[in-house]
């Protein structure tokens, strides 16, 4: 039974659903919400179903946007003949802070994992397979998670556009740049030598 | 290595427990159900991360309370090392290494080095091939990061590929999406499986020569892994090769019966005297001569990967040994730090050990005894 009237607790309730946020928080969140001005309120509540009605999925690369083709895709001084692949939206962030990638992404939202039930058609590749019929492009970056799902993800599509005759790359994987040795952990470590080089 | 100080706080039957060790003998002796063997459980829950008795970190925690916490100081290599251990009910285990919160369990393992030895451990010679696993596992994830991260990995991708092989509906599909999980498994299988094979090599060496002492040379104890892949050269390469042939000729077997039917899943590590398979054919004196030379074979495996002896935990295990193997388990703790309890302070125990530091404990209160 809740102790709230009825707004509230529905108020509370909604924001318990969202990551991260447990039932004390909901309360301070509710609370908060309650004694802000009329306007702000209002805005905020425009601003969630505003994002909610008007995000979409591009066209070209699935990534969230607000238009049919996103800004990454219909940016003319970006290199069309190389595409790197992530498996989410905030991956593309990650990737464009770089600001040494020039060339498109494309978002498979998810990985492929049977224990989720998540397999090849469940993510977006078939969308990425049609962008590589024309012979504009030359190379995908597979830039996948590197966790057992990523990998095979990474695998599954190095292995179905080889007879298209695209180059397939995988982004490597060890040591953080700018820290110091002795603070990698043992598994990163083992990858970096695995992964080591000639020079 | 050794233990100095243990701190148990709403540990089991523990309101509150703060006990100094010395770095030699520590004896804990008491009626059953007192709470001896508690102290050994949260000592190998630094040390491993886990419990030996229960799989629910809530059941560490004193039945009527919501939380409990080990603290434990120790030295290895003259250095001082400090690990916290918090459990609270539904909530995430918190552990600080040196006063660090540190995020996973596993940064725990290698930390304290100990070998634990209970009369249960017989089922290791036993029971079945999955404690022998189990036994495997637990000491090499001890002593190599690697080997622990590679066997996780692949039991998740094993984990995967069974269910892709039993899932109906994805039937069609399998001709393309199990080659993806292929790789992986042979990639970290193959890297379990030659660890496992250095290790049970290693490790037989040292036991039969101990069971030769135990036995006044007439049992030739050996120790053979199994590896359900068939593996004649034991090269990184070779195994890769043997194992991705049995993943490719038996796909067929393996969509018939949804499930993979091959890999360090299936190992087999066999015990035997002569001829002769100790888990069948052996008697009870021979299966319980091979447990004692298998432990301080472990003892001896981790001293020499890590370069400092491990801290002995004894649970009751001198009341099921005779006293020509008593005599040679007390000889060979000589020098090392031991912790081990009992349920009474027999002559043959404190006559053969120098200066053992007692504690006695009754109805989860311990004591310090002096021995005059």
């Amino acid at each position: 039974m809740s102790y709230y009237a009825a707004p509230i607790a529905k108020l509370i309730d909604a924001f318990a659903k969202l990551p991260g946020i447990g039932n004390k928080t909901a309360q301070r969140l509710a609370f908060y919400l309650l004694n802000m001005p009329m306007k702000d309120a209002e805005e905020l509540a425009n601003a969630i179903t505003n994002a909610r009605k008007s995000v979409r999925y591009c066209e070209v690369c699935c990534n969230i946007t607000d238009k049919v083709k996103c800004n990454i895709c219909s940016d003319l001084k970006r290199d069309d003949s190389i595409i790197c692949i992530v498996e989410d939206p905030r991956d593309v962030v990650a990737m464009e802070r770089t600001k040494e990638f020039k060339g498109l992404y494309h978002v498979l939202h998810g990985a492929i994992s049977p224990m989720d039930d998540i397999g090849p058609s469940d993510i977006r590749i078939r969308e990425l397979l049609d962008r590589l019929k024309g012979d504009k492009v030359r190379e995908i970056i597979l830039a996948t998670n590197p966790n057992i799902e990523g990998e095979a993800t990474a695998m599954y599509i190095s292995r179905i556009v080889k007879p298209l005759g695209v180059k397939a790359t995988r982004i490597a994987h060890g040591v953080p740049v700018g820290g110091d040795l002795e603070y990698a952990d043992e598994v990163t470590l083992m990858k970096a030598l695995e992964g080591r080089r000639e020079i | 290595m050794n233990i100095e100080f243990i701190y148990l706080k709403n540990f089991r039957n523990y309101e509150e427990l703060s006990i100094k060790l010395n770095p030699g003998i520590n004896i804990i002796f008491g009626e059953n159900a007192q709470g001896k063997t508690n102290i050994l459980e949260s000592i190998y829950l630094l040390s491993m991360g886990k419990s030996y008795r229960t799989q629910k970190y809530n059941e560490m925690i004193k039945w009527d309370k919501e939380k409990c916490k080990v603290y434990i100081e120790y030295n290895k290599k003259d250095i001082e090392g400090n690990i916290e251990f918090f459990i609270a009910k539904n909530k995430k285990k918190q552990i600080k290494i040196n006063g660090v919160n540190v995020e996973k369990v596993s940064d725990i393992l290698g930390r304290i080095n100990t070998v634990m030895f209970s009369p249960e451990h017989i089922k290791i010679i036993k029971e079945g091939p999955v404690e022998r696993r189990r036994f495997i596992d637990a000491i090499l994830s001890q002593v190599k990061p690697s080997y622990y991260y590679n066997l996780i990995q692949y039991l998740k991708v094993l984990g995967q590929r069974n269910v892709l092989l039993s899932d109906e509906k994805r039937k069609n599909e399998l001709g393309k999406t199990l080659d993806i999980w292929d790789n992986q498994l042979i990639e970290y299988g193959s890297k379990v499986i030659k660890e496992r094979y250095i290790f049970i090599n290693n490790i037989s060496k040292t036991a039969s020569s101990i069971n030769d002492k135990l036995s006044g040379g007439k049992e030739n104890l050996v120790l053979k892994y199994k590896p359900s892949v068939n593996i004649h050269d034991y090269s990184s390469d070779n195994i890769k090769k043997s194992y991705e042939s049995i993943i490719t000729k038996g796909r067929a077997k393996d969509i018939k019966r949804g499930i993979t039917n091959w890999g360090p899943h299936r190992d087999e590590l066999i015990f035997s005297i002569g001829e002769k398979e100790l888990r069948n054919f052996g008697s009870q004196g021979q299966q319980r001569s091979a447990l004692l030379s298998l432990k301080l074979a472990e003892t001896i495996f981790i001293k020499d990967e890590t370069g400092t002896t491990p801290v002995l935990l004894l649970d009751d295990v001198f009341s099921e040994l005779d006293n020509a193997r008593r005599g040679y388990l007390l000889e060979y703790i000589k020098d090392i730090q031991v912790i081990l309890t009992c349920t009474d302070l027999n002559n043959m125990i404190l006559k053969n050990i120098k200066n053992p530091s007692l504690f006695h404990v009754k109805n989860a209160v311990v004591s310090r005894v002096f021995n005059e």
